[in-house]
This record gives C-alpha cells, structure tokens and sequence, in this order.
C-alpha cells in the first residue's frame, strides 16, 4: 500500500473519531490518549478492506510490518488503555481466523 | 457428561458438565479414549494458574475419536482416531507460519484456556491444525504419547540440536526426559544420561529407553557427568524437572559451547543461577512450550514402526471416576505411578 492510501485511510477514521468526540465534548484530549499497536499477520490491502467494526469506532492507523510480518495497526481512542488492547487483540483474531471463540 | 474438575487448591473432582459442542467451523468434538496425567498439571493444582477456575476441566494429553465436524474440516471424518496437540495453534498466523505453534496468537492449551480432556467428549479447536489420525497398528497406550511427551522430549532434543556422537544428559525420568533422551538416541547421540532420584523410574530409562542413569541422591551428578563425557562435559543438556536448581546444574556440566534446552516449565521467579557461566562457555540456552503439530507424525510414523515405544509409562490405567486417586498417585509417585491414564465411559 502506497503513503498516500495510508493517509487517505487515517483521515478517514479521525474523521470517524471526530464524530464520537463532538458527540462527547468532556472527554476530547487527543494529545494524553496512548497509542497501541499490534501486527496482524494480513496484507495492509485486506487489513483495510475489512477492518472490525469496533476497531472503526477508534482512531486507526495502519502501515506493511516490516519482513513480510503482515500489518501494524495503531489504535486510540476515549477509552481505558486495556479495552483498547482487548479490541486489538479481538481484531487480531477476527482478521487471522475469521471467528473469535474461546 | 462427566469430567474431572478442578475445585478449589489441591482439590479435584469428577462432576457432571455440558457436552462440548461445536462452535466455529474449524471445530471437531473428540470423544476422549485415554487421557494422561502431565508434570505441568502439578503446578497448577495448587491453584496458581491464572487460566483455571472453579469447576473448570483439566487435561491436555489425549487420544480419542473424530464424532462431529465443523463445516470448514477438511482432513478429519467421523470415526477417524485422532491424537491431538494440547497447544492449541490458529496455522494462519505469523508464529504459526513460522511453526512455532505454541507461541500463536490465536492459540492456547486444552486444560487451562480451554476445556480440557478428562471428560468423555473434548471440543478441539483448529483441527486441521492441532489433530493427527493415528495408524491403525498403533495402539492407543501408544499413541496417546505421541500428543505430549513424546513431542515435547523430541522437541528438547530438536532443537537443544542433538547431533551424531554426541553425549546428551536428561535431567528428569518422567514421561518427558525419558521421551527426550529417547529422541536423543534416534537423533544418532553417542550417550545419553539420565538423571532422577526415583529407582523405578530410572530402572525404566535402562530397560524401555536402553540409556544410562544418574540418581542424584547417591551421586555427585556434575562430576559424573563430566567423568562419563571425558571431562568435556554433555554437549547437549535437556532439562526435564521444572524446579529451581536443575538449570543451573545443567549449565554448570554443559561442555563449553553446548547447549541447554529447558523443557520444564517454570512459575515466577528463580534465584541463585550462574548466569556468568552462559557468557565465559559460549552456552547457547533455549526454552519452549511444546510445539506438537511439528512433530506429532512424524513421532506416529515412528511409532508404527516400533521406533518409538511408550506403553510402560502408562502405568496406571483406570477410568475416569478415579481421576481424584489417580492425581494423588501421580502427584506422590507412589506405587511407582509414571503417568496415569483415565479412560472416560468406563
Ligand atoms: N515445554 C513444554 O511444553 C512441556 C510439556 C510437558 C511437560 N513439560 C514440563 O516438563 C517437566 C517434566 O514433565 P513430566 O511430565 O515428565 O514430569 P514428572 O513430574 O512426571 O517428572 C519429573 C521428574 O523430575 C525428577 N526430578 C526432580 N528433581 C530433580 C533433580 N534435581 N534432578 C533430576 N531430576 C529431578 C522427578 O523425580 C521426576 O521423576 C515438567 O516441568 C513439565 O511441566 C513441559
Ligand atoms: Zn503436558
Ligand atoms: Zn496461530
């Protein structure tokens, strides 16, 4: 994927994300929320083309991993740090296997 | 259907749980044959884990046979025996692609994340992965080896890199270091030494693995070990315990430039190790949950054609409704108990 899909495709979801802080004008402070990232063993291509809809809900950011490894995701949002992880995590799986069940 | 539960530290019982059905389309449910007591089963019966709960069932190393299949399953059928990785593995992520199954994203173990086989029905997910059709001449007591001790004894001396000629020392005669300093052999080692305190265990390593033994209890095990290698010392150490002190040893007798490959599992921290000696030997230490899918047919192959024996570690088959007595034996090694097995619908 080319820089310039990477931030067509980021603009797009900060938008998104603009949308859920206007809604919740006390909780907007961008600058303090922490990225997390995660590698999905995936093309960027069908990374993005089937992204989780409760990944859609945060701020997203998606680059090729390095050495054939798949795809970084970078996710933030207005949301404790471990919920952020567990959406990464479910989103993992959801995108390396189809189904999530324990 | 009945199961053995675990209820509370050091406290099991066999209870009534729902049957396991399927639930993604990878899924098969085994109906459990046999089903065996593991070393890394002990750990967490004190309640240590994390992953167990009240009520939750134990159990990892299985063989049984293929009664419903998920949509997507293509290498199984009804009917089919099957042996199955206790390491659960998705085969679609990056450390799956790499085979390094225990280590998947996806993943996780029979008896701790996911239900386990001391039942008389298992749901296993990603078969197509993690389940091996076992050869008809192969006999259940054997085969059901092939799912834990067996692939984690060869994985030790797989990748601690055994060559031909060399002296290989195993720390621990249970199931797991009798297994790995089998796999020593037949990957062409010129000595393999096993080291235990229990003589019926160590009796065993001479009769069913044809290897020598070290009971620590009566002998210094670093001055034989170097005695019994020319002075160089073992140029692969397998550690098979699971208890603080036995890496340490191993990295003490390990020959300079060797290697140590730690097969036990090890919960929170362990003190007191000599770490300076990895640097000034040139040690290579290496450790690894089992990756089963590697090795399970090649391990079946082997036992069809009586390579690989290991009907004399099951030494105390009963059924499932003594799975309580059957811990306590294996948990005290009374009665010279190696490994019990349960037999669910018995
Ligand atoms: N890496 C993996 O994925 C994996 C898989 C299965 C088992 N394991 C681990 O492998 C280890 C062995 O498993 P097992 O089922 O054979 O266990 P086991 O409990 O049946 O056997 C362990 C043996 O080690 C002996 N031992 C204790 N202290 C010793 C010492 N100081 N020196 C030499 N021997 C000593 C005991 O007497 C016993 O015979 C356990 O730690 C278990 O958790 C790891
Ligand atoms: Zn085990
Ligand atoms: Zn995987």
């Amino acid at each position: 994927m080319t820089r310039m899909s990477r931030i067509a495709l980021v603009a797009a979801v900060v938008a998104a994300a603009g949308i859920m802080t206007a809604r919740r004008p006390g909780r907007r402070r961008a600058d303090t929320r922490s990225w997390h990232s995660m590698t999905v063993y995936r093309t960027l291509d069908d990374v993005s083309a089937n992204l989780p809809d409760q990944l859609c809900r945060l701020e997203v950011q998606l680059t090729p991993a390095p050495g054939g490894r798949g795809a970084e995701i970078r996710a933030r949002g207005d949301r404790p740090d471990a919920e952020v992880r567990r959406i990464l995590r479910l989103s993992r799986s959801l995108l390396e296997v189809g189904e999530v069940r324990r | 259907m009945r199961a053995l539960q675990w209820r509370g530290p050091n406290r099991l019982a066999v209870g009534e749980v729902p049957d396991p059905a399927i639930k993604t389309r990878a899924d098969v449910v085994v109906r459990v044959r046999l089903s065996a007591t593991c070393g890394s089963d002990l750990q967490l019966l004190g309640g240590d884990s994390p992953y167990v709960g009240k009520g939750d069932v134990l159990g990892h190393e299985f063989v049984g046979e293929v009664v419903e299949l998920g949509a997507d399953v293509q290498r199984h059928h009804v009917g089919d025996r099957v042996v199955v990785a206790p390491v659960i593995a998705c085969g679609r992520c990056w450390f799956c692609s790499q085979y390094e199954y225990s280590l998947c994203d996806n993943g996780g173990c029979f008896g701790w994340s996911h239900a386990g086989s001391h039942a008389e029905y298992v749901r296993v997910p990603f078969a197509d992965v993690g389940a091996f059709t076992v050869p008809d001449e192969v006999a259940d007591e054997r085969a059901l080896f092939a799912s834990d001790a067996a692939s984690t004894g060869w994985m030790g001396a797989d990748m601690g890199g055994v060559n031909p000629g060399d002296v290989v020392a195993v720390w621990g005669a249970g199931a797991v270091g009798q297994l790995a300093a089998r796999a020593a052999q037949l990957l062409g080692a010129d000595r393999v030494l096993v080291i235990d305190r229990y003589d019926n265990r160590l009796r065993q390593v001479e009769k069913h693995i044809g290897a020598e033994t070290i009971n620590y209890e009566r002998t210094d095990v670093v001055a034989t070990l170097l005695d019994r290698s020319g002075g160089r010392g073992p140029d692969v150490c397998l550690e098979a315990v699971g208890r603080p002190g036995t890496v340490g040893e191993a990295v003490t007798a390990c020959r300079k430039g060797g290697s140590v490959f730690v097969l036990g599992l090890f919960a929170g921290l362990v003190d007191r190790f000599p770490l300076g000696a990895i640097s000034v030997k040139g040690l290579t230490v290496r450790s690894a949950r089992m990756h089963g899918q590697r090795y399970i047919p090649m391990l079946l192959q082997r036992m069809a054609k009586g390579e690989l024996t290991t009907e004399h570690l099951a030494t105390h088959v009963m059924p499932l409704e003594e799975a309580p007595e059957g811990y306590r034996l294996f948990r005290t090694r009374e009665d010279g108990c190696v490994r019990a097995v349960f037999r669910p619908g018995s």
